[in-house]
């Protein structure tokens, strides 16, 4: 009895010292990517979980998860935004890491600005000075791009999303505010705003220069609209109401001529010409159980990319429509909550 | 209200087989598997040297944490001590997060806690933060897995977890009073203050206060910068008072009991940023009182009954602050609680009876619901355990809930319990099969949340059976004149659980996410502990193992692109083990523990996980003094002494090795 249980003593404690001997195997080293033609992919993914990454799909339409953690063997962070490129390097907006990384066109990351709160989304001026709207900052960041560093603020009124350079002036979108600013980049200062519905949250320029407005109508504040401005005289020209207050649409893009405004609603898309008078409520696409995140148009090709977010805690899906019939062509299986796009040509 | 008719019928038929005369067979074996541990103990500091013979592990009442490990953990707090118990998880938010549990591979919500019987969890997350409640101040802690959490009240679809005792206070002996202190890395800091002291024959009272500090600036390596540099953790400074109360006058004999009890505890914290992100602002300020005056009697009808009131007030006060997202939350509930139980005082003959009533009215202060809010609740349950042959034996309990105006189907189990009287090979086994069902109420978060809540919810309702069987040899042998032994067990629990109307966040129509009865879950797994322990005449040792299998499910898609069908939860570990040796020669006693928690998921499609990792901790004590009530010992401590790096949330990472060295004092 004695040896019996001196043997099961003996077992019990090797276990024990054996448990912490346990090695990792390296992964395999993938091949390498060819980033010079595809679709660069942001997966946000989680708010503080830390598993945002970029996908890309190359030009044979093979898709490539982590590239970014893959070549640069550490996590993008926390949410990641928004996607630019400009001169040739590719920015990434990690929001809730308060950075924005930037990388050579093969993902080689060459540096990050940092010391941002809630950076959102991005407009180039020159090489050295970009503007970066924020969620909690009331103020719009002002950075040097090709220093990577943080150079001043604009001081507004709360959350600031969508913002575009057009021509000589650049148009901040106010979404606490109901207002789109607009700001000197020569001064840095806010020159005058147009008013909005509840809660802008992207805008684009149509091929008359007119800019449109999409007002989510905040959390079920107001009902969402579509507006239109002319930027010379800053006068409201058109003004949709497009659902009740209960929907958020979002993700207004562009067509190649534009001509054409498509947007998110729920888990369909519509589009709208910019002649039009009335909204005609023409949807382009209706998702089948989707849960539609981010649209892109694909500027050259005029194809519509959306993406699935699932259940934003999941691998989410790319899928790439036909705009003309509505058609899904092509899908993949993303990372985690798959939201901005980035087309490399 | 559909279901109260038959739930009257259901309990007129089990008091109708009250009045049935009990059997009067033989008394030579129990009809309960494992007796409850002796309620006489004197929880004071310093306790008594280890001693073996006392309270072990698998012959007390199931899940209770020995006292040799509360002694241990005395200045730790709750998750510390149960993330050493294989069939509990316990998911840290970082070191100064919050700590939540998990049983049987269900959510934080699914785990009840109770404070002598009273139901604590917090009425707007449905959960209870573990890292607020200090070992010292909780003469009694149990871990309840499966149907028998139903026993204390509902909603433990995963189980729960009993603090303090429910029914009575035991018995001190003589009067006592002691203090421990304990420092060690990160600047933390611990101590207590006991007082015990008999009142009376029957009477006592015994009061705690503890409190704990620390920096927690403990070393990493930041593998999210490149070259992995090591960096100090900031922002996670932390300091905790609490004070408990149990005051228990005997009135007109010993039969007789009116007690007070308190329990009263304020945190402060910082909560620490994640590693990719950079916000220095959060702060949690978390404040809880319960008080509770409770009346017992005993009196003989028939048999002897013991009847118990209580009228208890639960506070929790929570105050989050977020200077950079401009958040400052504060949430305040409060419930008012009755509850009357009676049951016989039978327990070593044929049959025991338990009948219980519970009320209450919770009151919610909180912006993130809209205001001032009030509901009603209540919980009506009665039991009956019973031999129907000598080896044989029949539990069943039947129970029904009501939330405001929404009532549960009657809940219960059937438990079928076997002794086995061959002692040929084991000294005892007993066995059990039960078969039963639970149900959960929303949380008002889940009911009342702006925006999102979702008031038409359903209860979350579960089928559950297990079985299981616990055994044990011991054997003595005489040397001059003193007994020496030597003892093996091991207990064995398999289950297996479906939960329909699992409540989950999912994304709605609009720009914010909706709580919906959208998920089915099966759960089914094992635990599994054995323990062998030896005395010699230099002392004696111990090896004990546990492990715990848990496979949790999804079996309903959201919608057709959904992958997480058939896969584990998310932050629900397959695998969890634990093993602990400890050696006593003469003045000097030894710990070595190690723990094993097995990969997490953190999506629902199994696509990324967290690694498993593994945590060894090791303990010296050395008696410095021991007279007959005089104690001072001292100890030393590493903890995580492999200095492994491990979370339990993706990049928040827990500290590494520690050390700490402890006193304590009991001069009379």
């Amino acid at each position: 009895m004695m040896r019996w249980n001196l043997h099961i003593a003996l077992l019990l404690v090797t276990a024990l010292l054996l448990g912490n001997g346990c090695r990792r195997t390296d992964p395999p080293t993938p091949d390498p990517i060819d980033f010079s033609e595809g679709v660069l992919l942001a997966n946000e993914g989680n708010f503080t979980w830390g598993n945002a990454s970029l996908s890309f799909v190359d030009a044979e339409g093979t898709i490539h998860q982590n590239v970014f953690e893959t070549k640069t063997k550490r996590p993008l962070g926390d949410v990641a935004q928004s996607l630019y490129l400009y001169r040739d390097q590719i920015y990434v907006v990690v929001n809730n890491s308060g950075k924005i990384e930037r990388m050579a066109r093969n993902l080689d990351t060459e540096c990050a600005i940092t010391g941002l709160i809630s950076p959102r989304e991005m407009a180039f001026i020159s090489p050295t000075k970009a503007y970066v709207t924020d969620l909690y900052a009331s103020a719009i960041s002002i950075v040097n791009p090709s220093e990577c560093s943080l150079s001043g603020e604009i001081r507004v009124n709360g959350w600031t999303e969508a913002i575009l350079s057009y021509q000589d002036k650049v148009y901040a979108a106010g979404y606490d505010a109901g207002v789109v600013y607009v700001i000197d980049p020569g001064t840095d200062q806010v020159i005058d705003s147009l008013e909005t519905g509840e809660g802008p949250v992207s805008m684009g320029i149509d091929a008359n220069g007119l800019l449109w407005v999409l007002c989510s109508g905040g959390l079920n504040v107001a009902p969402p609209r579509l507006q239109q401005f002319d930027l010379s005289d800053q006068q409201l020209l058109r003004d949709f109401v497009i659902a009740d207050s209960s929907r958020s649409p979002s993700q207004l893009c562009l067509d190649p001529t534009r001509e054409f405004l498509y947007f998110l609603d729920g888990n369909r898309i519509f589009r709208q010409p910019i002649t039009a008078t009335s909204f005609l409520q023409e949807v382009v696409y209706e998702g089948n159980d989707e849960l539609l995140y981010a649209l892109e148009v694909d500027p050259v090709t005029g194809d519509l990319y959306v993406t699935d977010a699932i259940d934003y805690v999941q691998a989410g899906r790319l899928l790439r429509i036909n705009p003309t019939n509505g058609q899904v062509t092509t899908e993949w299986t993303t990372g985690v909550i798959p939201g901005d796009m980035l087309f490399l040509r | 209200m559909r279901y109260t008719g038959k739930f009257l019928l259901l309990m007129g038929l089990l008091f109708a087989s009250l009045l049935l005369p009990a059997q009067t067979g033989s008394d030579s074996i129990s009809i309960v598997p494992i007796q409850p541990p002796s309620i006489v103990e004197i929880p004071v500091v310093p306790l008594p040297p280890i001693d073996i013979t006392e309270n072990i592990y698998l012959r007390v009442e199931r899940g209770l944490v020995p006292q040799e490990v509360r002694r241990l953990y005395r200045l730790r707090t709750l998750d510390q001590i149960l993330e050493q118990s294989p069939e509990i998880y316990v998911r840290n938010y970082g070191v100064t997060g919050i700590a939540m549990p998990s049983l049987r591979g269900t959510g934080a919500g699914h785990t009840q806690v109770f404070w002598k019987g009273i139901p604590v969890n917090s009425s707007t997350l449905g959960v209870t933060d573990l890292s607020l409640s200090p070992v010292e101040l909780f003469s009694h802690i149990q871990v309840i897995p499966g149907l028998e959490s139903m026993k204390w009240g509902t909603g433990g679809l995963g189980g729960a977890i009993g603090l303090g005792e429910r029914e009575n206070e035991g018995r001190i002996l003589r009067k006592s009073m002691g203090a421990a202190v304990e420092g060690g890395s990160f600047r933390n800091l611990r101590g207590s203050v006991n007082f015990a002291a008999p009142i009376g024959e029957s009477g006592l009272n015994r009061t705690g206060v503890y409190f704990s500090s620390g920096r927690n600036d403990f070393p990493f390596r930041n593998a999210t910068l490149p070259g992995s540099p090591e960096q100090r953790m900031v922002h996670a400074e932390r300091r905790q008072f609490a004070f408990s109360e149990d005051l228990v006058l005997p009135l007109y004999s010993s039969s007789d009991h009116l007690s007070i009890h308190l329990f009263s505890q304020f945190s402060d914290r910082n909560l620490p940023p994640s590693l990719l992100t950079t916000n220095l602002t959060e702060t949690q300020r978390d404040f809880q009182q319960r008080s509770m005056l409770r009346y017992t009697r005993k009196f003989y009808l028939r048999r002897t009954w013991r009847v118990t009131g209580s009228a208890a007030h639960i506070l929790d006060d929570l105050h989050y602050q977020n200077e950079l997202a401009q958040i400052d939350s504060r949430t305040r509930t409060q419930q008012y609680v009755g509850d009357v139980e009676l049951n016989d005082w039978e327990g070593h003959r044929r049959s025991e009876n338990h009948f219980g009533l519970r009320w209450g009215r919770q009151l919610v202060d909180s912006e993130g619901i809209g205001g001032p809010l009030g509901i009603w609740n209540g919980t009506a349950y009665m039991s009956r355990k019973g031999r129907i042959t000598r080896n044989h034996g029949l539990e069943l309990l039947i129970r029904e809930s009501f939330q405001d105006s929404e009532w549960t189907a009657p809940m219960g189990y059937l438990k079928w319990t076997w002794n086995n009287p061959d002692r040929a090979v084991f000294s005892n086994i007993n066995t059990y099969l039960s078969l039963g069902r639970n149900e959960r109420f929303p949380s008002l978060n889940d009911l009342y949340w702006q925006p999102g809540g979702n008031p038409n919810l359903q209860a979350e309702s579960s089928w559950t059976v297990e079985a299981g069987a616990q055994t044990w040899r011991r054997n003595t042998r005489q040397v001059d004149r003193r007994t020496y032994y030597y003892r093996l067990g091991g207990e064995a629990h398999v289950y297996a659980s479906q939960i329909d109307n699992y409540i989950l966040w999912t994304p709605g129509t609009g720009s914010f996410w909706t709580a919906e009865n959208v998920q089915q879950v099966r759960s089914y797994g094992g635990e599994g502990k054995v323990e062998l322990d030896k005395s010699h005449p230099w002392g004696h040792w111990r090896i004990q193992a546990g492990y715990a299998l848990s496979i949790s499910q999804n079996q309903q898609q959201l919608n057709p692109n959904d992958q997480s069908i058939g896969k584990q939860l998310i932050y629900t570990p397959l695998h969890n083990g634990t093993a602990r040796a400890s050696l006593q020669v003469k003045r000097f006693g030894f710990q070595y523990g190690q723990q094993i928690t097995g990969r997490r998921f953190t999506t629902r499609d199994n696509s990324e996980s967290l690694p498993a990792f593994t945590t060894g901790r090791v303990r010296l004590d050395v008696k410095l003094l021991k007279r007959t009530h005089q104690h001072l010992q001292a100890w030393a401590s590493v903890e995580n002494i492999w200095n492994a790096a491990y979370e339990h949330l993706p990049f928040r990472p827990m500290p590494g090795r520690q050390f700490s060295l402890g006193i304590t004092y009991q001069p009379n």
